[in-house]
């Protein structure tokens, strides 16, 4: 008797602890995510974060929404259709992106690396925050070419979503500023700061003397736009290219100013060997067309040219490898690997 | 009386008192409704979308196919008053009806009404903003970030661009080219009879203010859509367009009930 009692005693637990249990994960709360700033990196001058708080289920709404075609009107193009993982999210050997239809954009899809220390994005710095970026490529007609209320609707009658918006927001109804926070959630979250350069800074690998030789050289000619550690110091600037095809003034457009005439954003150089081709428009080939340029290439005619570039770059042959070697140490194979970014089911 | 009866009875004349002062306390402060129509007009007739043609001052025909602005920062007097959830409204002519309802405004009688058109520049560069601001409005310039203050598109047969379009996207928040406008509404007005907005206790005060569209065209500079069928990004054009904004506004009513 006294058994059978504490075995129903037993099953009461039991019974009431599943309930507990099972009505709390209803209302849990969403896990924060910190946001690990690498070690001597600069904090980001503004936090993109602060009135998006990060979460797991934030961040994995977003990487869901990213690679996602049916934000798009033909439900092919995804925002990871152009920002490929494995070129460490740049578009892998295309001079130009392309949108529905077999559109072509004008201009060369930008890695997307580091991008919480960016106040403006894209090649003209067009985008004022991170948040906001999704609309531009959702929306253009020749790349993802959709309507937000369709994107909403899509969204809306999707069997997953709605459960991953209450999940990551605590709250059953989607929204275009929402799914904008998660994909930021993501995109924000895509730091590189582990490749060999990274752990020879940290005194745990070592360089060859080509790419301490090439070190060198990038200190001495590169560094002041391409500014350590993230590579770029996020100016725009005339890096003295002919006016292409499709009349890009770059910067001008944006601010209508003279002066920004042909000025473009200065790209990272982290992962530099994954994401060729190069430049706004992806004219030049491979990293020996990028240096020689600056060797040789550029248009010194042009009244916005960065005076940086007014004195000519001397970079021998034998410098112009070692050069190459040492950007090769900027490839972040646990970046452009890490399963957290990568379209897998895990 | 046993002492627990006194007390009792202590504690309930005691909350009885500061009950009475507190309502004589809010009985000074009394405070009324106030709700704002925000009509839209061309030509002396309500604005209706796409079907209708109109006339501007320099004799240009042309019809309306979208009109939609924010407005924000609402001043009674010297006295600021709040909208309930949001801080800007987006008028639209598709709307069925444009209306602001303000609760609790203090009772007197006002002599000067004021509003903003357009956009905080905080607000227009802290990232995805919802209700009013939500993206899907299609109020956001997506390629060159920042908040369309005032819209309007249509077609016009003096419009040398693609299809004749007409296509006004007012806004800007950098620099020398912020577009927000603070707008003065005369309530002393010549073409009505009223001489000050007055807020009434318990009462409803509605105030229907007019965009008149045909002011628009030629205030503090021309607009003419032969010379510009377009301007979509902030910059001087749309400055000067932004400064005509004042003359479009009047008070046509108030009606207190």
């Amino acid at each position: 008797m006294k058994i059978k009692l504490s075995i129903y005693f037993l099953i009461f637990i039991i019974t009431a602890f599943v309930l507990i249990s099972g009505t709390s994960n209803v209302n849990e709360n969403p896990t924060p995510l910190p946001f690990i700033i690498p070690k001597g990196w600069p904090v980001p001058s503004r936090n993109i974060f602060e009135k998006n708080r990060l979460t797991e289920e934030g961040f994995q709404l977003g990487k869901k929404l990213f690679y996602d075609g049916r934000l798009s009107k033909d439900g092919e193009i995804s925002c990871g259709s152009c920002h490929q993982q494995f070129s460490a999210f740049s578009t892998y050997d295309h001079d130009l992106s392309h949108g529905i239809n077999n559109l072509l954009t004008t201009r060369n899809a930008p890695a997307l690396i580091n991008l919480a220390w960016m106040n403006e994005l894209h090649w003209d710095g067009g985008i004022n925050h991170l948040e906001v970026q999704p609309l531009s490529p959702i929306t253009a007609p020749n790349e993802m070419g959709e309507k937000l209320e369709n994107v909403l609707n899509k969204l809306r009658n999707d069997s997953i979503y709605p459960r991953m918006f209450k999940a990551a927001f605590k709250d059953t109804s989607i929204s275009i500023p929402k799914m904008l926070k998660a994909i930021a959630q993501f995109t924000g979250n895509l730091i590189s700061s582990n490749s060999r350069y990274d752990k020879f800074k940290r005194g745990e690998a070592t360089f060859t003397t080509y790419e301490l030789t090439g070190y060198k050289i990038f200190k001495a000619n590169c560094a002041s736009c391409h500014k350590e550690p993230l590579f770029t110091d996020n100016s725009f600037r005339n890096n003295g290219q002919q006016l292409n095809r499709f009349k890009d003034y770059g910067r001008q457009i944006i601010t209508s100013k003279q002066e920004d005439s042909l000025k473009f954003k200065v790209p990272t150089l982290r992962n530099a060997a994954l994401t060729f081709p190069y430049m706004h428009d992806g004219h030049l080939y491979s990293l020996y067309e990028v240096i020689d340029h600056y060797r040789s290439g550029i248009d010194t005619t042009q009244k916005t040219l960065d005076p940086l570039l007014k004195k000519k770059i001397e970079i021998s042959n034998t410098d112009k490898m070692n050069l190459i070697l040492f950007l090769n140490t900027l490839i972040d194979s646990s970046f452009i690997n890490n399963p957290r970014f990568s379209f897998k089911i895990k | 009386m046993n002492r627990k009866g006194y007390m009792l009875m202590r504690y309930f004349f005691t909350s009885i008192l500061i009950m009475s002062v507190y309502s004589i306390g809010f009985a000074q402060e009394k405070s009324g409704k106030l709700k704002m129509f925000f009509l839209l007009t061309a030509n002396q007739k309500k604005i209706v979308l796409r079907d209708s043609l109109y006339i501007n001052s320099f004799n240009e025909t042309y019809s309306i196919s979208k009109l939609k602005y924010y407005v924000s920062s609402f001043n009674l007097g010297s006295s600021a008053v709040k909208m309930n959830h949001e801080k800007y409204f987006l008028v639209s002519a598709a709307n069925q009806e444009n209306a602001i309802l303000f609760e609790n405004v203090p009772v007197d009688s006002y002599s000067t009404l004021s509003f903003c058109l357009g956009i905080d520049s905080m607000d227009n560069c802290t990232g995805a903003q919802s209700g009013s601001l939500d993206p899907i409005n299609d109020m956001f310039w997506t390629w060159n970030s920042g908040y369309v203050y005032f819209k309007l598109e249509g077609n016009s047969s003096s419009s040398p661009a693609d299809m004749n379009r007409i296509e006004y996207h007012i806004g800007g928040y950098k620099n020398k080219n912020i577009a927000k406008r603070k707008i003065n509404v005369n309530i002393r007005s010549v073409d009505t009879l009223l001489s000050s907005l007055k807020i009434m206790p318990d009462k409803t005060t509605d105030v229907f203010i007019e965009l008149n569209l045909d002011n628009l065209w030629n205030y503090a500079s021309d607009l003419k859509i032969s010379e510009t069928p377009i301007c979509v990004s902030p910059g001087e054009t749309a400055m000067l367009i932004a400064d005509n904004f004042e003359s479009l506004f009047s008070i046509k009513n108030i009606i207190v009930h």
